[in-house]
């Protein structure tokens, strides 16, 4: 990441990057508008769906009635003769032939009969007398009253193969054996894109309109991509604008500043493009209905700027504190909710696919953006806070510190109740609502049309029901089918005084049997209509069902991972999974009280909000570990911020109820409840509850620092580095972690020639040469013998450690200063394990605290604390610049107490240059002003590691601080002291002196950066 | 000519006369052909008896009702306004023929007459193709006593149906219970 000197110039690459990829991507992508390749392609009944679609030409639009009842012929040539005047359409055909071929779609419906029904049809097609029967009782039905309807159905089933189908029995709206005549116009041009079927269809939509306004519809391919596409553009249109517009009121609100809002969007738009090209480049295609839920779900990402906006809004900058970790919390948030969705990548559905990586992208993009465009921009020209914000977070928080146990009771009790309701909520019906007609597109005319061509063609055919779309039946009954064969239903038909013309029909639908027994798929859903639907919602509530089970564990397992990875404690990660679990119940509960059912749509729901409150508990327990609890600066942070992004995605997830779908306003609404469960969750439930949980770790150390640097450490310099390599070094021996550690650290240092450097330039100053490579590397892997130990004993008895010291000398200059009861500081330098001076100390009997630098993160804080606390040896952390640091210390002198501490490092605080053999180097002293005004003796240690592995503990003699002029004066006598005292013993053993930071002078001045910690050395000190 | 016809018919209190109706369909190598008796009393109350298909029944009482009955089935009987149009009309058709007025749809009709042999035949036309898909309904009289020998009804799609008549009993004596409903069986 960049820093603030380098003014995010490659970042500023990256958006132009972007910005043209984007625009390329968005040309060349292809935006598909068809519901059906949203559904896994291997299910029967999508195969049928895509089957039925194909029955129906690519470049063709029906002209249908839009009102009941055979169209007028006068009107559709008025309509026919309009057609052909028309630029763009080729063709124009009024005929009675059907749109989906009729022959097949009896077929389909026969196939898809029960067993028992189908062999009776099987039977009578193979048995000539049979055939015979059945034609003369047909000649029979002509005789007597003459019945217009049964002579019509006669004369397309003179068989009556059509009375084995379930339903009504009559053909209603063919006419004496004919079918009604249908309008088409057709066109030669190519139409794979909107743009020329919009035009198409517009000049269909014309020439209706100026013969017969309203009368006819429009149906067919062409009409549903040109119609999808402009509702699509309305629909994005009203929902981007009416978000925009809310978002920036509510923006205007909250900080009274709309050109920030500008920029936000701006990124935000970057990053819809960043999502677009990896879309474009992983499936070259994209359904508009999955992009529109993406960019509604690129929301969440404005969370980030606006975190990101209040920082600077509040004063701080980049060169702040704070503002690592908001960058820190910011990526991971972003990181949990895009792997939350990029597990959607593995389910059987192509638009979650899609979505998992529109949003992923999307998530990740906004993010980057934010914490370097955004914050650069930010920094140059600071935003200001209205005061009104300041004041209502404090009022936040003193309603959170005084409702604190009311909220935690209120909080326990939903919780309970909801797991309690659980297994009703589940069961309750229409809780969980699977049926998929209401995805439907009722408002489109395409549509419309597609409905009344398939009443007036089906309804000859019998109703369509559920029962007749079952693809297991129907590929069954096709497997036992007997292919009959024309000629013998032709002879039976010829036998018994019938022309040709009477069995073509019959023949028609034996011969499409004949070839569905090859390719089944299709007939069901030409047997189906609604049927399919029902079909295809069961088979998706399947999919779905099956999915869920398979992915919700891994969902679950990489946001536990990320947020453990993100917090380093489990505490903390089982905060986060509580404001979930909270988040999840207020959000059924909402439900049940709304009595709103969850849809398939909606589910998608579960994924976002899980990200949502992840997203706001991370933050929050962030801050609250940064701020040790403190709600008001927690709420100072962040109570606006979050309640503004709330505000936000609910605006956001409000603007699919103005398309007027069911499905969208279901969406939409789940989602607003979802968010506002979140809000509840994380902002106040999770601030209310983190005192009772903050866990009894407290006592373990105490802290006086304030603005810890964690940035400062390596990435792996944390509580679950430390943790499981402790956990690892119980269980193998003291010689394989130790032969581990010095092969892991001669390859690091392999990679770490600037680190050598620096190594090689203070041993120089000491040995008076430069130190060949094999030693400097020799003080890596002396270094991780050091570490190796540490873990070692992280797992063992204070027996184990004490038995590791072969060596005691000089402990009678400390037992002379524990008699005076004035306490003593003991200083030792970065050499051997330090830590193991602590457990020889309290094993002696000499309470003992020691001094330590805030580590990588407050759990590794912890962690070391309490591993020192089982020997007994205390923890005070103080912060390197804080000037109140030294009451704490003398604190623990009065009391008796030795502190330990580290001096050979200059780091905060006052330093005094010191001569060393061979040159000069800046040494902490500001602790020795403690003991001059405690008057407590100053007694140098040293820990070092013997060739057989052992340790030699060594206190030299004790020595008061004395004023010797100046206090820089006085510092710089006893620092000088300290230096002689510890040179020789550095001259002993160099590999052991860990110093990865440049200590001479001259070479801190030449490097281009401030000094940075080692790379492995802890700043521990003990 | 219509006009006698007409003035014929509207002496007519009731008749009961033999029948036999040919249906022809296009690609059907023989016509259906049926046989039975019509019984016409005022005011519009018509009794069709087949004997072929034996014991099929029509029957329209003059309440507004329709009764029918398939050869071994029990009889139906549906009110007439709630038939839809194509069969109210198929079934009043013959009606009309007795009482001498142009079948319902047929107001607006063209109608010719022309000589045929010694009969005359009256031509009744549609201007268009009606929404029950009759054509043209060609009607044969008697000369010079304008008894309906035939009755030819073309029917879209080339269909045809065609009733022949024998002599007519004209005022006859019916049977109290001609129009009355078929008892159950």
């Amino acid at each position: 990441m960049s820093t603030p000197s380098t003014g995010f110039r490659w970042p500023g690459y990256v958006a132009v990057a972007v910005l043209v990829l984007g625009l390329w991507s968005a040309a060349t992508t292809r935006f598909q508008t068809e519901l059906i390749p949203l559904f896994p392609a291997d299910l029967p009944s999508v195969r049928a769906l895509q089957a039925l679609e194909s029955n129906v030409a690519e470049n063709e639009v029906f002209i249908v009635p839009a009102s009941g009842g055979p169209p007028s012929v006068d009107a559709l040539e008025k309509v026919a003769a309009s057609l052909r005047r028309q630029p763009g359409i080729s063709r124009v055909e009024l005929s009675a032939a059907p749109p989906v071929d009729a022959a097949r779609l009896v077929a389909a419906r026969l196939a898809a009969l029960p067993a028992d029904r189908f062999a009776t049809l099987n039977q009578l097609l193979n048995d000539p007398n049979a055939l015979a029967s059945r034609l003369e009782e047909t000649q029979a039905d002509f005789l007597g009253a003459p019945d217009p309807a049964l002579l019509a159905a006669r004369r397309i089933d003179p068989l009556r193969i059509l009375e084995l189908l379930p339903g009504p029995s009559l053909m209603a709206n063919a006419d004496s054996g004919g079918l009604p005549l249908l309008l088409r116009a057709a066109t030669d041009a190519s139409l794979d894109d909107f743009a020329r079927c919009e035009i198409f269809v517009g000049s269909v939509q014309r020439a209706i309109a100026e013969t017969a306004p309203g009368a006819f519809l429009v149906t067919g391919r062409p009409a549903f991509a040109a119609q999808i596409a402009g509702q699509m553009r309305r629909d994005l249109t009203l929902m981007t604008v009416v978000a925009v517009a809310l978002i920036a009121t509510a923006f205007w609100l909250f900080y009274r500043s709309v050109v920030p809002l500008l920029w936000i969007l701006m990124l935000q738009g970057l990053s819809v493009l960043a999502a677009l090209i990896a879309a474009r480049l992983l499936f070259a295609e994209l359904n508009v209905i999955g992009l529109a839920f993406a960019a509604i779900l690129l929301g969440v990402g404005m969370d980030y700027c606006i975190l990101v906006y209040h920082h600077f809004a509040r004063g701080e900058r980049l060169a702040s504190t704070h503002w690592p970790l908001l960058r820190r919390g910011i990526w991971l948030s972003a990181l949990t909710t895009a792997s939350a969705f990029g597990v959607l990548y593995f389910a059987s559905f192509p638009a979650l696919r899609q979505l998992a990586v529109l949003v992923a992208v999307g998530l990740l993009a906004t993010a980057f953006f934010a914490t370097t465009l955004l914050a650069s921009w930010l920094d140059q020209r600071p935003p200001s806070l209205p005061p009104w914000l300041a004041r209502g977070a404090a009022a936040a928080a003193g309603g959170l510190e005084r409702w604190r146990r009311v909220i935690c009771a209120c909080g326990a009790i939903l919780i309970v109740a909801i797991l309690c309701a659980g297994p009703w909520l589940l069961t309750a019906t229409p809780f969980f609502q699977t049926d998929l007609r209401s995805l439907r597109p009722l408002q489109l005319e395409a549509f419309r049309g597609q409905e009344q061509l398939t009443r007036i063609y089906t309804q000859g055919f019998r109703a369509p029901s559920a029962e007749s779309a079952d693809p297991e039946r129907t590929a069954e009954n096709l497997r036992h089918w007997g292919a009959v064969g024309g000629p013998v239903v032709a002879q039976a038909f010829e036998a018994a005084g019938f022309e040709r013309e009477w069995a073509v029909p019959t023949l028609a639908v034996l011969a499409e049997l004949d070839r569905a027994k090859a390719a089944p798929d299709g007939l069901v859903a030409l047997a189906g209509g609604e049927g399919v639907w029902a079909r295809l919602s069961e088979e998706l509530a399947a999919v779905a069902g099956r999915d869920f089970r398979r992915l919700s564990g891994v969902m679950l397992a990489c946001i536990v991972g990320l947020c453990f990875f993100a917090q380093r404690s489990v505490r903390l990660v089982l905060l986060n999974l509580g404001a979930l679990l909270a988040a999840f119940a207020m959000l059924f509960a909402g439900l049940a009280v709304t009595e709103t059912p969850l849809t398939l749509v909606s589910l998608l729901c579960l994924p976002l909000l899980i990200g949502l409150v992840i997203d706001y508990s991370l933050h929050l327990l962030l801050a609250l570990e940064e701020f040790d609890g403190d709600l008001r600066a927690v709420c100072d942070h962040l109570a606006a911020p979050v309640t503004l992004t709330a505000l936000t995605a609910m605006v956001g997830f409000s603007a699919p109820m103005l398309s007027g779908l069911p499905i969208l306003s279901n969406f939409g609404f789940v989602m607003d409840l979802g968010t506002l469960a979140a809000v509840i969750a994380a902002l106040v439930l999770l601030p209310a509850c983190y005192p009772m949980l903050r866990g009894k770790r407290r006592g373990m150390f105490e802290s006086v620092s304030r603005g810890a640097t964690p940035e400062a450490y390596p990435f792996f310099h944390r509580r679950w580095t430390y943790e499981l390599a402790s956990r690892c070094a119980r269980v193998v021996p003291r010689w394989f972690i130790q032969g581990f550690g010095r092969t892991m650290a001669w390859l690091y240092a392999r990679g770490r020639p600037q680190f050598n450097e620096i190594l090689a330039e203070n041993q120089a100053q000491i040995l008076g040469r430069r130190p060949a490579p094999a030693e400097v590397a020799k003080t890596y892997t002396s270094f991780a013998v050091s570490l190796a130990d540490y873990y070692h004993l992280g797992g063992r008895s204070k027996e184990d450690a004490i038995a590791l010291v072969a060596e005691r000398i000089g402990f009678e200059h400390m037992k002379a200063a524990q008699e005076k009861g004035r306490g003593a500081l003991l200083l030792t330098a970065h050499l051997g394990l330090f830590e193991l001076g602590g457990v020889v100390m309290r094993d002696i009997g000499f309470p003992i605290v020691a001094l330590t630098l805030p580590e990588g993160s407050r759990g590794l804080s912890e962690w070391r604390a309490a591993y020192r606390l089982r020997w007994g040896v205390e923890t005070l952390e103080v912060g390197g610049s804080d000037p109140f640091s030294f009451l704490a210390i003398q604190r623990h002198l009065a009391a008796g107490k030795f502190v330990a501490a580290l001096v050979d490092r200059p780091l905060g605080g006052h330093t005094s240059l010191v001569r060393l053999p061979h040159g000069s180097a800046q040494f902490a002293s500001s602790i020795l002003l403690i003991a001059l005004a405690q008057g407590c003796p100053v007694v140098p240690v040293t820990v070092t590691r013997r060739d057989d592995l052992l340790y030699r503990v060594e206190a030299f003699e004790p020595f008061y601080i004395e004023r010797r002029g100046s206090t820089d004066e006085t510092l710089a006598h006893y620092a000088q002291r300290l230096a002689d005292v510890f040179v020789p013993v550095i001259a002993r053993h160099p590999d052991q002196w860990y110093q990865f930071v440049p200590l001479s002078t001259d070479a801190s001045a030449s490097l281009p950066s401030p000094p940075v910690s080692p790379p492995l050395a802890p700043v521990a000190v003990a | 000519m219509q006009e006698r016809f007409e003035k014929r018919q509207a002496s007519l209190r009731s008749a009961t006369v033999q029948f036999s109706q040919s249906l022809s369909l296009a690609g059907l190598r023989n016509p259906a052909v049926s046989r039975g008796r019509i019984f016409y009393a005022t005011p519009g109350r018509l009794r069709i008896e087949y004997e072929r298909p034996a014991g099929e029944l029509v029957l329209l009482p003059g309440d507004g009702t329709l009764v029918t009955r398939k050869p071994g089935r029990a009889s139906t009987v549906r009110a007439l306004d709630r038939l839809d149009d194509r069969t109210r009309r198929s079934l009043t058709l013959l009606l009309s023929l007795f009482e001498g007025k142009l079948p319902a749809g047929f107001s607006s009709a063209r109608v010719e007459a022309r000589r045929e042999g010694e009969n005359r035949v009256v031509v009744t036309m549609t201007r268009e193709v009606s929404s029950d898909g009759v054509e043209k309904i060609d009607t044969t009289l008697a000369w010079p006593a304008l008894d309906p020998l035939a009755v030819s009804i073309r029917l879209a799609g080339g269909a045809e149906m065609r009733y022949e008549f024998g002599r007519a009993e004209r005022n006859a004596t019916l049977a109290a219970d001609a129009f009355a409903p078929p008892l159950p069986p």
